[in-house]
């Protein structure tokens, strides 16, 4: 069963932490330990799409507040991926307007180049910040597999036996952590189990049929 | 006990009250409040207050608007023709019983019996049966010191009081085949009218007496009635420093000795064929509610208002570790090693009233929120052993006449009481920063932890409810602090029992 905000926080206190002084620093760590695996692994329910509202003659658009980087941007028409660049290298290039190619990512902004002449259809794909949870019958499975749990309750008591001036028992429920996020890193690293990996050759042969002139 | 790396710190004894705090040892209390010693070192919420013999006293006994305003505890001897009072059989055995006079009008404010009431006099059983031995006079203006006490003492076959008497004006007592009222005449001599009266060395000893503050006057050997001097007769009579300006204001008797008490000093009266004394100390006592008797010596309450105990031959200081708080005069009681010291006012914390308690084998000082204006205690051959009583609030009507320690009650006269136990501050070592990760409890009920750091006003944190006979909770995480004092308080009805409590202390890790 998907286990609660008030079960993770319960626990994180365990038979070690006064609730009456520790209970918002465990709800903090909680969200702080699902924004820390965020970051690190690419955990599904985390990730957004955005399709951008592009108008003739503006190149730079607001992120979606929960963004926190952008992973790629496609041209839903041509099928084609945009360059990422950056900012600065935007900042020298010739004024241009026509179909976007390139974009960049600065100050909460996505910028395009060149400057959209028309309404393209452009997608791009970010990073989420997730949601802090406040509701003790939230459900973890909102923002990660409840089977991910025990690394949210690991890095919550890392930083609250830190906090007791205990670094024995912080040091082992971080290395729990450290334990569970790289076993999360595995699950997500590696999308497609069923997916060829194998490097080509230099005398690979094409996949295709041959069609050989008669 | 210092702490150098992370340990558990366990204290297994709650000790009295020491209010020295440089002097103050781990297992002493800073505070404390209704909860009295373990024998093995623990401590919980002392038992309540009852109204003893309200039933009996209630069915047309004690009429409204009386109050009791003196009691005594009287043998054996007094009870022997009790059976035949009120028209039935009331008591056939010898008993022993508590005397009491109830009047209708409040004391002075000093306690003072009124000068112009209506008293009754009435005599309570261990099983709360009272017998009504009617109306009596009160004692009335004397002019000397002592002024309106009233002198009450068990005798051979009497009850003696020292009373303008209904029936001749003179001292009266209560004895005899229907337990009557009568006047205590003389055989020989004249009865002397003072306001102290006891039966000791085998005769009846008068002091307090009017226009003579100096002076006691003892019987002729067995005989309360028997005042006579001469030839053949061996009542005597001494004056103590007479013309010194102070006035005899109690007495108590020890082993030998009789102790009779002026303001100032105090004498023992060794030989009771004789008077013969000698001055014992140059202490006094301030009333003669502020003596008690106990199996290890005669406890008093001098000017200053500390508590000493003298055995007639050496006195030493009892109250050094209360003396902060005793600022009043007391009523003094005694009971199964314990010492009672009643003060209606003084002690600086809420409440500023209490009752102190002395253990003579623990030696150890704790206090109780009750207040009695005076103690008598009386061991009714029951089985329960010795029992404490005393009057409450005599300025109020009502049966006032109390039992103190009335294991069937956990409330003061229906009132819940609080009781608290709070240690010292233990620094663990140097007055660094120390970490407690965990106070653990041990015990049963309901326990209100608090923490004082850095010696502050005591902090709540937590409710621990301590199940069955024993249980240990913890309160996790207090904190950090360079000194930490721990209390543990029950709150209203039911009680707490504690065993011990122990505390995770490590250094703070900067």
């Amino acid at each position: 069963m998907a286990q609660t905000f008030a079960q993770l926080y319960g626990q994180v206190l365990g038979d070690d932490f006064d609730s009456s002084k520790y209970l918002t620093d465990a709800k903090q760590a909680i969200n702080d330990a699902i924004d820390d695996i965020a970051r690190q692994a690419s955990v599904p329910l985390l990730e957004g799409a955005w399709t951008v509202p592009i108008v003739a003659g503006t190149a730079t658009y607001t992120l979606p507040a929960d963004d926190v980087r952008l992973l790629s941007a496609f041209d839903a028409e041509l099928h084609q991926s945009l360059s990422e660049s950056d900012q600065e290298t935007l900042d020298v290039s010739s004024p241009a307007s026509g179909r976007p190619t390139t974009f960049a990512q600065y100050g909460g902004s996505v910028t395009f180049y060149p400057t959209p002449n028309r309404a393209y259809s452009v997608q791009v794909r970010y990073l989420r910040d997730p949601a802090s949870i406040t509701s003790d019958s939230a459900d973890i499975t909102t923002v990660m597999p409840d089977s991910y749990a025990f690394a949210v309750v690991a890095f919550a008591r890392a930083r609250l036996f830190a906090r007791e001036d205990d670094p024995q028992l912080s040091a082992f429920w971080r290395s729990e952590y450290e334990r569970d996020l790289g076993r999360i890193k595995g699950d997500l690293g590696r999308r497609s189990r069923g997916r060829v990996r194998q490097v080509p050759g230099p005398y690979r042969q094409r996949l295709a049929p041959r069609f050989l002139r008669p | 006990v210092s702490v150098a790396t992370a340990k558990e710190v366990r204290f297994e004894r709650f000790g009295g009250l020491n209010l020295r705090d440089d002097d103050i040892a781990d297992h002493e209390a800073r505070d404390l409040l209704n909860v009295i010693g373990k024998p093995r070192g623990g401590t919980q919420t002392r038992d309540g207050s009852s109204r003893f013999a309200s039933a009996a006293l209630t069915s047309g006994v004690l009429p409204a608007g009386y109050r009791f305003v003196d009691v005594w505890p009287v043998g054996y001897q007094k009870t022997t023709s009790l059976h035949s009072i009120g028209g039935g059989i009331v008591n056939k055995d010898a008993k022993p019983a508590l005397f009491a006079i109830a009047y209708d009008t409040a004391p002075a404010a000093d306690g003072t019996e009124p000068s112009s009431a209506s008293a009754k006099a009435i005599t309570v059983f261990g099983d709360g049966t009272v017998v009504d031995h009617g109306s009596i006079v009160p004692w009335g203006i004397l002019g000397s010191e002592g002024t309106g006490r009233l002198g009450v003492a068990t005798g051979p076959g009497f009850i003696f009081i020292q009373a303008a008497a209904p029936l001749s004006g003179g001292p009266m007592k209560i004895g005899g085949a229907n337990d009557t009222i009568q006047t205590w005449t003389a055989s020989a001599g004249s009865v002397p009218q003072g306001n102290l009266l006891r039966w000791w060395s085998g005769r009846m000893i008068v002091t307090a007496i009017n226009g003579q503050a100096a002076r006691v006057v003892a019987s002729n050997i067995g005989d309360a009635n028997d005042w006579g001097t001469g030839a053949g007769k061996t009542s005597w009579t001494v004056d103590l420093e007479p013309g010194d300006g102070d006035a005899i204001v109690g007495w108590a008797a020890f082993e030998t000795y009789l102790f009779v008490f002026k303001r100032r000093r105090f004498w023992r009266i060794y030989d009771g064929e004789t008077g013969a004394n000698a001055v014992v100390a140059q202490l006094g006592a301030t009333s003669r509610f502020a003596i008690a008797e106990t199996p290890y010596g005669v406890v008093f309450q001098a000017r200053d208002y500390s508590l000493w105990l003298t055995t007639g031959t050496s006195v030493r200081r009892l109250s050094a570790n209360i003396d902060p708080w005793l600022n009043a005069p007391a009523a003094l009681g005694y009971a199964d090693d314990h010492l009672y010291v009643s003060v209606p006012s003084g002690i600086p914390r809420t409440p500023s009233s209490g009752t102190f308690d002395y253990d003579f084998v623990t030696d150890e000082w704790r206090c109780h929120s009750f207040v009695a204006t005076q103690f008598a205690t009386q061991d009714f051959d029951d089985g329960a052993g010795q029992k404490l009583f005393g009057l409450a609030d005599p300025s109020t009507a009502g049966k006032n006449l109390v039992r103190y320690f009335d294991p069937a009650v956990n409330d003061d006269l229906g009132t819940a009481y609080d009781s608290y136990w709070a240690s010292p501050h233990h620094k663990f070592g140097t007055e660094v920063l120390k970490r407690i990760t965990e106070l653990r409890v041990e015990g049963t009920g309901q326990v209100d932890v608090s923490f004082s750091k850095e010696r502050a006003a005591d902090s709540f944190q937590r409710s621990l409810s301590l199940n069955g006979n024993w249980d240990q909770k913890a309160v996790l995480t207090p904190g950090v602090a360079r000194s930490w004092g721990f209390k543990f308080a029950h709150s209203g009805g039911g009680y707490m029992s504690l065993d011990a409590f122990a505390a995770n202390v490590k250094a703070k890790r900067s």
